[in-house]
Formats: structure tokens, C-alpha cells, sequence
């Protein structure tokens, strides 16, 4: 359970793939543009990679170390094709927003690193949670960046869904529609790594502080 | 161990390497056509769908005549019927945006003026496009797409001589003009040339006969 919540807080905050690995730009910077976009991205992916991670897992003592690149690839693109139909049978607006970056997946270096480092050295259950953890941290941060891109780029919020809301009061705020081009991803993306940092400096700080006074008391 | 059988050893294990890639691709590839047959029939249906909308749309009250669709290389023609003898067609071009094809739907009239025939456009529908959001996408929405509406050319005049001139639409303001995108040239002039594509794929003869060779 303890190790299972690690994986957890590893997924989302201390290794997230996008803010500390910086995994996966490629897809982050191009579908942030509107929410709906960021979480279809998110939670494709990390579909994919709960699936990839558990059949890799399984296979772990099968596949022959010099061709283990090989199938995984093969493993992960057969994956992504199975999603790209069924987006396109179920959720076809899905589909034509998320257009050629669902087949992108297959490289997303998200998915290969966590198929390299550790679903083929742990077993199917750790690296379904892995799966599961890393993709929760891909969709935190992608919900993240493209709710900042799109309400400030773009003035709405939603948009695309008809809970749509125009944030541009009628005309007085004028969107920086810089955010919604890939020099403004780039940015927010930036600014969300120093805040990450930021944050985790502050609570060091307040733990160490913390330790100091208790170090006087005793 | 002999060097014939070292190298017959190397051998047998490149064979085991080929042969598990092999069943795992097999697997997968088994895999992805249980799920392309079962997924083949709803997507046939979307891609549909997104059609017959955009059909709806232009010609609410029109029936697809199903044998009289046009298919050539720079467009396709659908014909519907709105009454007894009324036709409205509509053409599916894909012109060159910004950001690669933009898929739109022209619905055209054909219609006696005076005793000259005039192509009329009743509306555009824009089906699927890659353009920049926020700029080049605003062309799929309706103040930009509603100002082709009413945009015509002269196809038979009064005396029954046919215009052999393409046609042409400004940007700008005055007749048979529409405004540009601010910030979006290319696609505006993308969706003007499909415009005009699909107003010229129109032939009609001297007594108003309608056809598309």
C-alpha cells in the first residue's frame, strides 16, 4: 500500500513525466490549445500506456534483450492503432481535434521510457499502477498548461463543449492569442516548471524550519 | 566448442530473435484487425454522418439524388432535389489552406434572371480543416462563411451566349466581395478558391440545361 501511494506522488508531483522528466513535449505543446483537447490527449495516452506497461510486464522474461526495443515499439504502436479506431468509431470530434497526434504516441518518449525503465523490470501489477500514476501526472500537467493557454489565449473556457464559456467580457479582454502558438506553449510550460520548483522550495524550507525548532526543544 | 558449431549456435539464436518478433508481431497484428472489423461499421457511419450534416445544413429541404453524383478531379457534385424541377447542387471541394486541405461543401443554384441564367451560392459548409485556432479556424464559423451567400456568376446571358469567364470574388467591400480573416489571408483566399472551384464546375447550357463534363 505505502509503495503503491510512492508510485502515486512519484506519478503526479516528484518524477511527473512532463514537469521532471520533460517526456512528451512534442504532444504537451501541441494540444494544450483548449481543455478539451489536453484531456483527450491525457487520458489517451495514458490508456496507452497502462496497456503497454502491462503487456510488456508480462512478456519481461520472454523478450530477448537485443530485440526488446523492437517489440515494445511493436507493442505500443499496436496499442495506439487500437485507440486511433476506436476514437475515430466512438469520439469522432475527439479524433479530428487530436488529428495526427494520436498516432504520435507511438513516440512518445513517455511511453518507451517507462516501458525501458521499469515495466520490464517490474511485475504486471507495479507496472499497471506505474502506468496508471504516470499517466494521471501527464494529465495533471496537461490540464494544467492548456487551462492557462486557453483562457488567457483564447478567452474561453471548455471551448468546444457545451458548457463553452467566453471569458472576454463582451470585448475588454482581449486574448494573448501568443499563448495558443507553440512560442506561448513553450512559455507556460516554463513558468510551470519554476512554479513546481518554487513550491517544492518553499515546503523544504518550512519542513527544514520545522526540524530546527524541534531540534532546539529536544 | 568448434568453431562450426559456435557458428551454428550464433545462427540458431538469430533464428529464435527473428521468430519471437515475429509471434509477437503476429499477435498484435491479429489483434488490430479483431479490432478494426469490430470498430469498421461505426466509423463508416461517422464519416457519414459528418456529411449528411453538412448536406442538411445547405439544403434542408433537399433530397440527395443519388444517381446524379459528379465525380472529377478537382470536385465532386451532389445533386438535390427541393421540389418538382428546383435543384440545388453541391459541390465538395478542397482547396489549399494554410495548414493543408480545407474540406468544404458549396451549395449552388441555378437561376433564371431575366431570361439569363446565374449561378447562385445558397451557402458553404466547411467539413474539416487545419488552420491556425483562433485565426484561420474563424473560417468555419458563420459571419465569415455567410457572407458567400448570395455570391453569383453569370452563366447565360439574355441572349443566350454562355460565359465562358471563370469566376471571381474580391476581397474587399462592394458586390459579389467578402471580407478577409484578419490575420488569416492564406485561408481566406483558400476558401475563395474553393468558392470558385465549385461555381465553375457548374456548366450550364444556352436553354438552362445543367451539367458537369
Amino acid at each position: 500500500m505505502r509503495e503503491t501511494l510512492k508510485q502515486f506522488k512519484d506519478g503526479i508531483w516528484n518524477q511527473n513525466p512532463i514537469m521532471v522528466l520533460v517526456l512528451g513535449m512534442c504532444a504537451t505543446l501541441a494540444t494544450t490549445t483548449s481543455i478539451v483537447n489536453g484531456i483527450g490527449m491525457g487520458i489517451s495516452t495514458a490508456i496507452v500506456l497502462i496497456c503497454s506497461n502491462i503487456v510488456i510486464s508480462l512478456l519481461r522474461k520472454v523478450i530477448p534483450n537485443q530485440i526488446r526495443i523492437a517489440s515494445y515499439i511493436v507493442v505500443i504502436a499496436g496499442f495506439v492503432s487500437a485507440v486511433d479506431m476506436l476514437l475515430k468509431a466512438y469520439l469522432p470530434d475527439i479524433s479530428e481535434a487530436l488529428g495526427i497526434f494520436i498516432p504520435l504516441i507511438v513516440v512518445n518518449c513517455i511511453i518507451l521510457a517507462r516501458a525501458e525503465a521499469f515495466a520490464s523490470k517490474n511485475g504486471v501489477f507495479r507496472s499497471g499502477i506505474d502506468g496508471l500514476a504516470m499517466g494521471l501526472g501527464f494529465i495533471f500537467t496537461l490540464l494544467l498548461m492548456s487551462i492557462i493557454r486557453e483562457i488567457l489565449g483564447n478567452g474561453t473556457l471548455l471551448s468546444g463543449t457545451p458548457l463553452e464559456l467566453n471569458l472576454t467580457f463582451g470585448g475588454k479582454f482581449e486574448p494573448a492569442s501568443l499563448l495558443i502558438r507553440p512560442v506561448g506553449g513553450f512559455l507556460t510550460l516554463g513558468f510551470l516548471l519554476a512554479a513546481r520548483q518554487k513550491i517544492n522550495m518553499l515546503r523544504d524550507k518550512k519542513s527544514s524550519k520545522t526540524k530546527e525548532s524541534e531540534g532546539h526543544r529536544a | 566448442m568448434t568453431e562450426k558449431a559456435k557458428e551454428k549456435g550464433n545462427i540458431n539464436y538469430i533464428i529464435k530473435l527473428g521468430l519471437t518478433l515475429f509471434i509477437i508481431t503476429a499477435i498484435t497484428a491479429v489483434m488490430l484487425a479483431g479490432v478494426h472489423e469490430l470498430t469498421k461499421d461505426a466509423i463508416a457511419g461517422q464519416e457519414l454522418d459528418a456529411f449528411g450534416q453538412a448536406l442538411k445544413t445547405l439544403v434542408p429541404d433537399g433530397a440527395l439524388l443519388e444517381d446524379r453524383t459528379y465525380t472529377a478531379e478537382t470536385f465532386k457534385a451532389y445533386t438535390l432535389e427541393r421540389s418538382e424541377g428546383v435543384y440545388t447542387y453541391c459541390i465538395e471541394v478542397a482547396p489549399e489552406g494554410y495548414g493543408g486541405p480545407i474540406n468544404m461543401i458549396v451549395g449552388v443554384e441555378v437561376v433564371n434572371e431575366d431570361g439569363k441564367f446565374v449561378k447562385r451560392v445558397t451557402g458553404v459548409a466547411i467539413t474539416s480543416l487545419s488552420e491556425t485556432p483562433g485565426l484561420g479556424t474563424k473560417a468555419a464559423e458563420e459571419p465569415f462563411l455567410s457572407q458567400f451567400k448570395g455570391i453569383y456568376h453569370l452563366a447565360v446571358d439574355a441572349n443566350g451566349k454562355i460565359n465562358e469567364e471563370p469566376s471571381a470574388i474580391k476581397i474587399g467591400g462592394g458586390d459579389n466581395a467578402v471580407q478577409a480573416i484578419t490575420g488569416a489571408t492564406v485561408t481566406t483566399k483558400g476558401v475563395i478558391k474553393g468558392v470558385r472551384t465549385a461555381l465553375d464546375s457548374i456548366k450550364v447550357s444556352a436553354s438552362g440545361e445543367v451539367s458537369f463534363e
